[in-house]
Order: C-alpha cells, then sequence, then structure tokens
C-alpha cells in the first residue's frame, strides 16, 4: 500500500463517517409558532380566566346566535317570516314552508354550536383546578 | 443556526479537498460527420461518468481537455445513432454518426444521478427544452400540457403569473395532490420562476422505481428540471432568445344584449308574481357588452440573453431575462427579471466545486377582485359611464357592482416579490469509483403585498366610505443540505452503481400585515401605514416551520447490458409527522429486460430497441394538513360581559389532535414496454399502472355532541387510480426535409377505496344558495359531482298530475327523475351526475424542417370529463344578466323540454343538478410554429453561428362545448374540483420571436 492510497482509504473512511451522524430526534421537533399548545396552557391564573372567557364566547357564536338560530326558534315558530329575496339565505326558506328533512343544516348548526360550548365547559371545569396556585 | 451540521463534518470536508494533488491532462481532438461525410454542428461530446463535456463547432471540429487518454467518450446528437468510442491512448478521433432516431445513449436525468435511458428500468418521461419554448406564457409548468403521457396539466387560470394545476397518473389524493418539483438539485413546490430558455431538459418521473428516491415525497410524481450548464468550447456562446406577442381572450361568453335581458326579466317578474320591471323591453338596444368593458387586447414579451462557455478549469452558464406582460383583464399585469449563473469550478483533477444561482424580481398587479363575476352578472341595460363622467348604476335591479366603476377605484393590488433559489455543491472522485457529493440547496425569498381602495361613491349598494390601505409581507427560507456518495464499478458483464446518501432540510415561513383607513392622501405616494388614522389599525404576524431528515440508498445493476435491476429505499422523518410517527421507510424494486441485446434477436434488423419493465414500490406524500398532529390552544374567542359590554380575551383548546398522524402511503405497480423499430426512426412506449393510496388523511365525523370544533383528522381513507399510457414517435427524412409525428395518449380510471369507518361520504363544492355539488363516496370517483337527474320539463297541469315531484313545482319547470321510485321528488333522488377527472388525456405533434425553414404544430385534449357551471347558478340578490342558453327557456305549453320557464331562483330550476353539468372534453390547437433559420453563409459574414425568425400562435383554436370562458377548470383541491365560479380567462397569443447564437 502506499502512502497515497493509504491517504484515500482513510479519507474515504472519513466520508463514510459523516454519514454515521445520527439524526437527534428532537432537532425534528417543532413548536407551533405563535400559538399555545395544551402542553403549556393550563398554567397560570391568567389561562383560568382565558378558558371562561372562551366559554361564553360560543353565545357570540354564529351557530347559536345568527342565521341557524333565528330560524329555528323565530322562523319556526311563525314569529317571524322569511323575507328578502329567495336567493338570499336560502334555507331559511325551508324552515319558513316546513319542507326541511332530518338532513338540514340548521338544527344541526345550532346543536352544534350548543355542544360545543358544553365542550369548553368541560374543558374549563377538568383543567381549571389542576392549574398550580 | 443549521443544527445537522457538525463540527465533524466540516473537518471532512476540508481534509478531502486538502488531500489531492493536480495530475497532467490531456487534450483530445477530432471531427464529427454523417454518413455522407458533411460536418455535425453541435454534437455533444461527454466523458463518460463525468459532466466534463463538449459541443462540436461549424465545421464539426471538437476539442476537450481530458484528465487522461483512456477514458470513454459519448457522442450524442439528436436523430443520430449516439456513439461511445473508447480512447486507447490516443489523442485525435474522428467519428461518423447515422442518421436514426436515437433515444438509447440519451442521458436522462433520474432522483439524484443520471442514467442511460437505456438503462432506466422505470417510467421516466422526457420533455425537450424546445419544445416547451414553443408556447408563451410565463409559466413552464403550463407549457407541458400536452407533451407527457399520464400527466394532466391544467392551468389555474389566464391570470398572468399564475401557474397549473398538475397531476400524474390521477389524482392520488383527497390533499395535495400536486407532484414535487426538483430543479438542479432543489426540492420545491413551484417551478414557476424558471425561464423557458434556461431549460436544458425535463423528465418527469412516474412510477415507484423512478420516484421512490423522493420517499415520503414521491407519491405524486416527481419532475425533474434540469437548467442549460457551460461547456468547454474555444469560444464564448452567446445567444439571444426573445419575442413580442399580442393577447386576446380565446373565447367570451355569450350573455344577452339589453332588449333580450329587459324581456327576460319581464317573464321572470310575471313568474314569479312581481311586477315588471321594464314597460318597453323593444325599446332597448344592444346596451353595454360589459366584457368588452373589462378586457383588453395585450401585449406579451420575453427577452433572454446567455453566456455559455468554459475551458478545462472553469464551466460558465450566464443568463439575464426579462419578461413582461399585461392581462387580458384591464389592470393586470406580471412582469419578471431574472439572473443567473451556472458555473462549474475544476478546483483539482478530482475535485470540482459550482453553483446554479438564480436572483429573480416580480412585479403585478391583480385585477379588482370579484370583476370577472360583476362583468358576467351586471345588467346590460345601463350604460359603463354617461356622458358626464357618471358611473352606471348596475345595482338598481341586482347587487352587482358596476365594473367599469371597479376598475377606477378597485384596481390597486400590487405584489412585489424577490427570491435566489440554488444550490452550491462540491463533487469528489475519489479512489477512481467514488464519487462524493454535498450540495447546499436553498430557495428564500420574500413577497409583499399592497392594496389600497379610495373613498367613492357610485350608489348606495357600491360605495366605500374610508379609504383603505392593506400591506402585507411574507417571508420564506427553505435550505436543503444533502450528502450522497456513489460507487460505480464495471467489470465482466457486470456493472453497477450503488448510491447513498443523507439530506436535512429546513423550511420556515413567517408574514405580517395590517391595515388603516382614512388615509391622508390618495395618489400613490400615500399608500404606506403611517399615512393612515392609527385608531382603524389592525395588524397581524404569523409564522411556521418544518423540518426533515432522511437517509437514502439506492442500488443499479446490470449483467451483460440486457438484465436491469433497481432497488431504492429511503426513510424519511418529518417534524410534520405526529410524535408517535415521526419516521417512514419507503422503497421499490424494479427490473428490466432489454430484449434487444439477447442472442435470438441479432439476426433481425426489424427492432431496434426493445424493453420490457416492471416496477412496484412505496412512495409517501406528505402534503397533509399537519397541524391536525399538534393540540393547539385558539386564542381571540372573546368574550362580552358587563353593562359597559367590555369585550375579554379568551382562549381554549377547541380541536381533538391526533399524535398518530403521518404521511400517506401510495403502492405504484408499473408495467412498461419500450419499443424501437426501422432504426429508431419509430418508437413506441406503453405503460400499465396500478396506483393505491392509504393512509389518506380524512376529518372523521365523530359525533357531534363530543363538541370538538371541526372532526380530528385520522389517516382513513383509501384512493386507487388506474390506466394506460402510450408515446408514439415517428422521426424520418425525406430527401432534404426532416419530419418527424408524435402523440401522446393516457387513460386513467379513479375510484374512492374507502373513507375510514363508517365510509361516510364527503360532501362539497359549495354553490351559491347553500348547496353542495360534490359528493365523495366508496366505488366512485373522487369528487364527482351528485345532484337531480333532468328528464324534462312539466309541460302542464295533466304533467304536474301524473309525474312525481316535490309539490311546490309548477309548468315550465325541471321535472327530475324519481331514482328511488318512491313517487316523489326528494334529496333522496340525487345521484351521481358527472365528474371533472377526465378520462382520456392526449396530444399530437407534426413538424418539419426543410431548407431552413421549420414548421410545427401541436395539439392537446381531454376527454370523458365534465364541468358545473356554478355561476350560472348565482342569481345574486336580484335579476342578474342571463347566458344567451335562457333564451331557449319554456314559455308556453311545448316550446321547451329542456330549458326551464325563468324564475330567479329556489327549487327546482336552480337546484343542484344536470341543468348545470357540461361536458368539459376539447381539444386545442395548443401552437403552431413557422420559422426561418437564415443560411450560414450568409450571417457567417456578420460573425453570427445562428439567426432564426419566427411566427408563432399560442391557443389559436380551442374546440370545445363549455359555454364558459375556458374548458380549464380546475381547482387544487380534488373534492371541489371542475366548478366554475369565475374564472379569469385564457388567452390566444401571436407573436413574433427572433433567436439569435454569436
Amino acid at each position: 500500500m502506499t502512502y497515497r492510497s493509504i491517504t484515500r482509504y482513510a479519507i474515504l473512511t472519513l466520508v463514510l463517517a459523516v454519514f454515521s451522524t445520527a439524526c437527534k430526534q428532537e432537532w425534528l421537533e417543532v413548536k407551533p409558532q405563535g400559538e399555545l399548545t395544551t402542553g403549556n396552557f393550563f398554567q397560570e391564573e391568567d389561562h383560568a380566566v382565558w378558558a371562561t372567557n372562551a366559554v361564553y364566547s360560543m353565545l357570540r357564536d354564529w351557530n347559536v346566535h345568527a342565521f341557524n338560530y333565528i330560524g329555528m326558534t323565530d322562523i319556526v315558530s311563525d314569529d317571524t317570516d322569511k323575507g328578502s329575496l329567495i336567493n338570499d339565505a336560502i334555507f331559511l326558506g325551508d324552515i319558513d314552508n316546513f319542507t326541511l328533512d332530518a338532513g338540514h343544516q340548521s338544527p344541526a348548526g345550532i346543536w352544534n354550536g350548543y355542544y360545543q360550548s358544553i365542550y369548553r365547559a368541560n374543558v374549563a371545569i377538568e383543567n381549571i383546578p389542576n392549574i398550580p396556585k | 443556526m443549521i443544527k445537522g451540521i457538525t463540527l465533524r463534518t466540516v473537518a471532512a470536508l476540508w481534509l478531502i479537498l486538502a488531500a489531492w494533488s493536480l495530475q497532467a491532462q490531456v487534450t483530445v481532438k477530432g471531427k464529427v460527420t454523417d454518413d455522407a461525410h458533411e460536418p455535425l454542428i453541435g454534437v455533444n461530446i461527454l466523458v463518460k461518468n463525468s459532466t466534463a463535456g463538449t459541443v462540436s463547432e461549424l465545421d464539426g471540429t471538437f476539442e476537450l481537455t481530458v484528465p487522461n487518454p483512456y477514458v470513454t467518450l459519448v457522442f450524442t446528437y439528436v436523430g443520430y445513432s449516439g456513439q461511445e468510442v473508447a480512447l486507447k491512448g490516443q489523442t485525435a478521433i474522428d467519428v461518423t454518426m447515422s442518421y436514426g432516431s436515437q433515444l438509447l445513449n440519451e442521458v436522462v436525468v433520474v432522483g439524484y444521478g443520471t442514467q442511460r435511458k437505456s438503462d432506466v428500468t422505470g417510467s421516466v418521461a422526457s420533455v425537450k427544452s424546445e419544445d416547451i419554448q414553443k408556447i408563451a406564457t410565463s409559466s413552464v409548468t403550463q407549457a407541458l400540457q400536452g407533451k407527457v403521457a399520464g400527466v394532466q396539466v391544467t392551468a389555474s387560470s389566464g391570470r398572468p403569473g399564475d401557474g397549473a394545476v398538475v397531476r400524474v397518473r390521477g389524482v392520488g389524493t383527497f390533499n395535495g395532490a400536486a407532484p414535487i418539483y426538483v430543479v438542479d438539485g432543489v426540492i420545491l413546490d413551484n417551478m414557476d420562476f424558471l425561464n423557458s430558455s434556461d431549460i436544458e431538459s425535463i423528465e418527469v418521473l412516474k412510477d415507484a422505481s423512478a420516484a421512490a428516491i423522493y420517499g415520503t415525497r414521491g407519491a405524486n410524481g416527481v419532475i425533474m428540471v434540469t437548467t442549460k450548464k457551460g461547456r468547454q468550447s474555444d469560444k464564448t456562446h452567446f445567444s439571444l432568445n426573445s419575442y413580442v406577442g399580442r393577447q386576446q381572450v380565446a373565447q367570451k361568453i355569450d350573455l344577452v344584449n339589453a332588449r333580450e335581458y329587459a324581456q327576460l326579466s319581464n317573464e321572470a317578474a310575471m313568474n314569479i308574481g312581481t311586477p315588471k320591471p321594464f314597460a318597453d323591453p323593444d325599446a332597448l338596444g344592444e346596451g353595454t357588452d360589459w366584457q368588452d368593458v373589462i378586457f383588453r387586447d395585450a401585449m406579451i414579451q420575453n427577452y433572454n440573453l446567455s453566456a455559455n462557455g468554459g475551458n478545462d478549469k472553469i464551466l460558465f452558464n450566464l443568463s439575464a431575462d426579462v419578461f413582461r406582460q399585461e392581462g387580458i383583464v384591464r389592470s393586470s399585469y406580471f412582469n419578471r427579471y431574472s439572473f443567473r449563473a451556472n458555473n462549474e469550478y475544476r478546483l483539482t483533477k478530482d475535485v470540482k466545486v459550482g453553483h446554479n444561482l438564480m436572483y429573480q424580481f416580480t412585479d403585478n398587479n391583480n385585477e379588482p377582485g370579484g370583476i370577472l363575476f360583476t362583468a358576467y352578472t351586471a345588467d346590460p341595460t345601463v350604460v359603463a359611464r354617461d356622458s358626464a363622467g357618471n358611473f352606471g348604476n348596475t345595482s338598481n335591479r341586482s347587487n352587482v357592482s358596476n365594473p367599469a366603476a371597479q376598475l377606477e377605484y378597485n384596481d390597486y393590488n400590487r405584489g412585489y416579490a424577490q427570491q435566489l433559489i440554488g444550490n452550491v455543491f462540491g463533487e469528489v472522485y475519489i479512489l477512481r469509483n467514488f464519487t462524493f457529493r454535498s450540495t447546499f440547496n436553498f430557495s428564500m425569498g420574500n413577497s409583499r403585498g399592497k392594496s389600497f381602495t379610495p373613498e367613492f361613491f357610485v350608489n348606495d349598494k357600491q360605495f366605500n366610505p374610508e379609504s383603505i390601505l392593506s400591506v402585507s409581507l411574507n417571508r420564506s427560507r427553505d435550505w436543503q443540505w444533502e450528502n450522497t456518495l456513489t460507487y460505480t464499478k464495471a467489470w465482466d458483464l457486470h456493472r453497477v452503481t450503488v448510491l447513498g446518501g443523507v439530506t436535512s432540510q429546513a423550511r420556515d415561513f413567517e408574514n405580517w400585515g395590517g391595515s388603516r383607513r382614512r388615509l391622508v392622501g390618495d395618489a400613490e405616494e400615500f399608500y404606506y401605514l403611517n399615512a393612515g388614522d392609527i385608531e382603524t389599525q389592525t395588524n397581524f404576524n404569523g409564522a411556521s416551520q418544518e423540518k426533515y431528515y432522511s437517509y437514502l440508498f439506492r442500488l443499479n445493476y446490470a449483467f451483460k447490458d440486457r438484465y436491469l435491476l433497481t432497488a431504492s429505499f429511503r426513510r424519511d422523518g418529518s417534524s410534520k409527522f405526529g410524535s408517535e410517527r415521526r419516521f417512514g421507510n419507503f422503497m421499490s424494486v424494479a427490473a428490466a429486460w432489454r430484449v434487444i441485446e439477447e442472442s435470438f434477436m441479432r439476426n433481425q434488423d426489424f427492432f431496434t430497441n426493445l424493453k420490457l419493465r416492471l416496477s412496484w414500490g412505496v412512495l409517501g406524500n406528505d402534503k397533509i394538513p399537519y397541524t391536525a398532529a399538534i393540540p393547539t390552544v385558539t386564542g381571540n374567542l372573546n368574550a362580552v360581559f358587563g353593562t359597559t359590554e367590555d369585550l375579554l380575551f379568551g382562549a381554549t383548546p377547541t380541536r381533538l389532535a391526533n399524535s398518530f398522524l403521518q404521511w400517506e402511503e401510495s403502492n405504484t405497480t408499473d408495467i412498461g414496454i419500450d419499443i424501437g423499430v426501422l432504426n429508431n426512426r419509430l418508437t413506441l412506449e406503453v405503460d400499465r399502472y396500478i396506483r393505491k393510496t392509504f393512509e389518506i388523511l380524512l376529518p372523521v365525523p365523530i359525533p357531534d355532541y363530543v363538541g370538538s370544533e371541526g372532526d380530528p383528522y385520522v389517516n382513513a381513507a383509501n384512493l386507487e387510480n388506474r390506466g394506460w399510457e402510450l408515446t408514439l414517435n415517428w422521426r424520418d427524412r425525406l430527401g432534404k426535409v426532416t419530419y418527424h409525428i408524435g402523440g401522446i395518449g393516457s387513460y386513467n380510471q379513479n375510484e374512492v377505496l374507502s373513507l375510514g369507518t363508517g365510509n361516510e361520504a364527503i360532501i362539497a363544492g359549495a354553490v351559491s344558495g347553500g348547496g353542495f355539488s360534490t359528493r365523495s363516496e366508496v366505488g366512485i370517483p373522487i369528487g364527482s359531482f351528485y345532484g337531480y337527474q333532468v328528464e324534462g320539463i312539466y309541460q302542464n297541469q295533466a304533467d304536474l298530475d301524473n309525474f312525481p315531484k316535490r309539490g311546490d313545482e309548477k309548468p315550465g319547470d325541471l321535472r327530475f327523475a324519481d331514482t328511488n321510485g318512491d313517487g316523489v321528488i326528494s334529496t333522496d333522488d340525487r345521484v351521481f351526475i358527472g365528474n371533472a377527472l377526465p378520462d382520456y388525456i392526449y396530444g399530437f405533434n407534426a413538424g418539419l424542417e426543410f431548407a431552413g425553414l421549420d414548421l410545427s404544430v401541436d395539439f392537446n385534449g381531454v376527454t370523458g370529463n365534465e364541468l358545473y357551471n356554478a355561476k350560472k347558478m348565482d342569481r345574486f340578490f336580484g335579476v342578474t344578466n342571463f347566458e344567451t342558453s335562457f333564451l331557449d327557456r319554456w314559455n308556453g305549453e311545448n316550446t321547451s323540454n329542456t330549458e326551464p320557464r325563468v324564475t330567479n331562483g329556489g327549487y327546482p330550476n336552480y337546484a343542484v343538478s344536470e341543468r348545470f353539468i357540461e361536458d368539459g372534453s376539447f381539444l386545442r390547437l395548443r401552437s403552431v410554429m413557422l420559422g426561418y433559420t437564415l443560411p450560414e453563409s450568409l450571417i457567417g459574414k456578420i460573425k453570427m453561428e445562428r439567426l432564426r425568425i419566427y411566427f408563432s400562435a399560442t391557443n389559436p383554436i380551442t374546440w370545445s362545448s363549455y359555454s364558459g370562458y375556458s374548458p380549464e377548470v380546475t381547482s387544487e383541491s380534488a373534492i371541489d374540483n371542475g366548478i366554475d365560479r369565475g374564472i379569469y380567462p385564457i388567452a390566444k397569443v401571436f407573436t413574433f420571436g427572433i433567436q439569435a447564437g454569436f
């Protein structure tokens, strides 16, 4: 073996050594930028207030408060008629004329909204007691 | 900084560079001629297993510096049989090449390397740069339409600067079905930044064998682009590529005129029971053609200047490109300026470094938002602008803005961007058989947007009370560091190439923006947030990051040059996947048999190429909505309390996340045959493939009473694509005329196999009126249209009594089919009424060259697909304009059995039904080009190498029965595809160009 070929084999081994660099698992763990995760939530007093406010914010949610709500309370009881043009919120017309069926978006919408509110309340009830004092 | 690079690595690289010494090199000279002893100009001469090369000169001579006089030189020239000449110590050789379409020794670019076409075991298609350059467009992606069998390219829109939606072998998933683009090794999601003149070749890797080396990203195919590199030459070759053209809207929509609109409006009023809006429709004439108000003839131009050359130490290719395109919709335009430097520096005999860099700026303006829809719906009885300068009131009878006023007030929508894309690399040849390559790829840039609307008043429905300015800024950075070691050895009858490598990648994005109102002035110098009222300010700023780490391996083995085997493996880790599923493994195996090399094929001369290929592999798709893996907390869920009505900040986890979220997996099998006959003048490639995608991410419905917002994503669905591909080419010579004819065709069948437990159908494709037009179900192609079938029209009361109905129909209304036979029409009678995925995609081209003249034509088309004309359904708040198809409406017994009476919305005439389904098939004359290359005797006098002038047309004729601007209606979303809600039309372009070489 000449000096030159020894050097070359040595270099080759070094190159192969480069490939054995193990990937650090942590390098692939990326935290979401600009957002809290459940990992760092419910850690302080503010979080308790925020989680409770989030429950009440559902009262301002479209499903609980807007078209679907008006449809399933005022319109279905004939307290109001659906007005405007035919194509304006055409699904409310189905409620006015009692042509809605089980798949209609309005009853599904308000129940979705109510259960999401319950979900948020449950999340608060379960997690707030565990916040360190 | 960049994690993943250790001190060890850097030290190793330095050692390698330091350890090598220079050795003597040799210059080889010679001449290349054809069978008739005519010199061949521009023959590619490469040193085998290296990129050192040159090109033969005007007299057929060449000169090349090689490491030693025992290398093999590879001669390739389009249309001629390639040759390999092993030097045996001589430094002068003359080579004769024979005519005959020759694709065998052509080198194709495959992932992480190159291969001879004859050695390829997978399905790889090549597209030449000249074919891309025939299309006048800013988007190289759009130019691929109709060029590759199995690849469907649909322009996203005709807006200047927009690209295309590409599908390789059908739609593979519900999420992110686009292929990846690899430009000189840089993995990207988009290649529209490229200038067509800079491209050397494009390869499409279609099956597992070709694409598996890209592991978790290869499932939807890989499009590889190689840009032009420097070649050794005794003088620098300059080249100018330029064209100027005029664009016009290819096809306007047929809308009614003022008189017809008045008649139809009166009829609609009569049918609904409201007073007639027009006293005397016949007194009205043609009225305003709102499409003419917004369209214009627009200019497109492109200039590219490049310098290419090199010697035994340095190879260079530098280019500068200017592209400017006005849009056919007024106020829109797109400009792009780029600089490229692809250089290579041979530091020593065994070490070379280099870079492929491109720097680019673009600036553009978008047309006013929604103007294509307002021009389609605006009242034709209203004048655009009267003699006093007032804009007509188009909001009288419906809530539609005056498009001319929109062009005046809503036309400032600017974008500016700059980016740097490319790589820096080093290659070391070790021990004669090993090549170590390290490349640092990157793509980074930022883009800004600025949009201003002044205070204005057109009428009480079209006005803006305060001026408003919005600005935004995006920054993105993407770097990839790839290290590969390749071992090549040939002995006896065996040839082996082994590749191993490690790569890491990180991408991050950040965006900022804000808005303010009540700016101190309306002119452009005030378009900065500081000029607005601070009380009205809004802002946003967000970011995201992705990281990858992969190991790759590939083995290519050839025995007796006729039995070929390829195996590849890749292990990918990604930050996108759930913590339980960080790494995925992907692999493929392929074999090919070059029947032509067998002894029993020696005694015939009909076949000049015959190869069978078979491949199987598992690939991945990581274009998934990956935030679903992380349980984030949503903020700004604000509540209002107290008589003071205070708004208080709220936040809580609202979604269930899935830490088992992973990539989607695709199993592909491909069987193919490559045939060449008559000295390869006729070549044919046929492939049959089956592609099954598993673990497709879907929101799987959980009961609503759980209360989680949106369903959690689970890898649950399966989809299948199976089909055929065919590529046929004939090239020959008849005396002094060379000509070619070619065609591609493919057939694909898509089917949803599973949608997770319960197989609940996915409803999508929202249309006006709150309905949905698509439904994806097991056993049906993805994103199929779902609605009522139209059987005819209820002509009179007797029809209403005899045929099933819902109950509120009147004579003249559409009569739907009672598909479930229960005697009534209800939502249960809806069926599948079409699909936007074509059955067949095809293209054919022909060209000839004679005495310096060249002529070529290109056609492409699709068939078997439908489109949903959603904009026709939209009777937006009032009586909007009508397409001329409404003129055939029912207005008395038996006046029509297809077009219902004029009403303005509602069931049944505006329900989702076959009424709005149209045939989306088309055949398009994609390009025609006639050029003339001046003879060398003439231009040689002014020291030029080449001068060609040409005329060409892009999209001059499209044959289609679709009523809209263009049958190319598409979307990246597979479940919301083929729905026309108003698209920026495609233009036809006529250009004149000059190409010069000196």
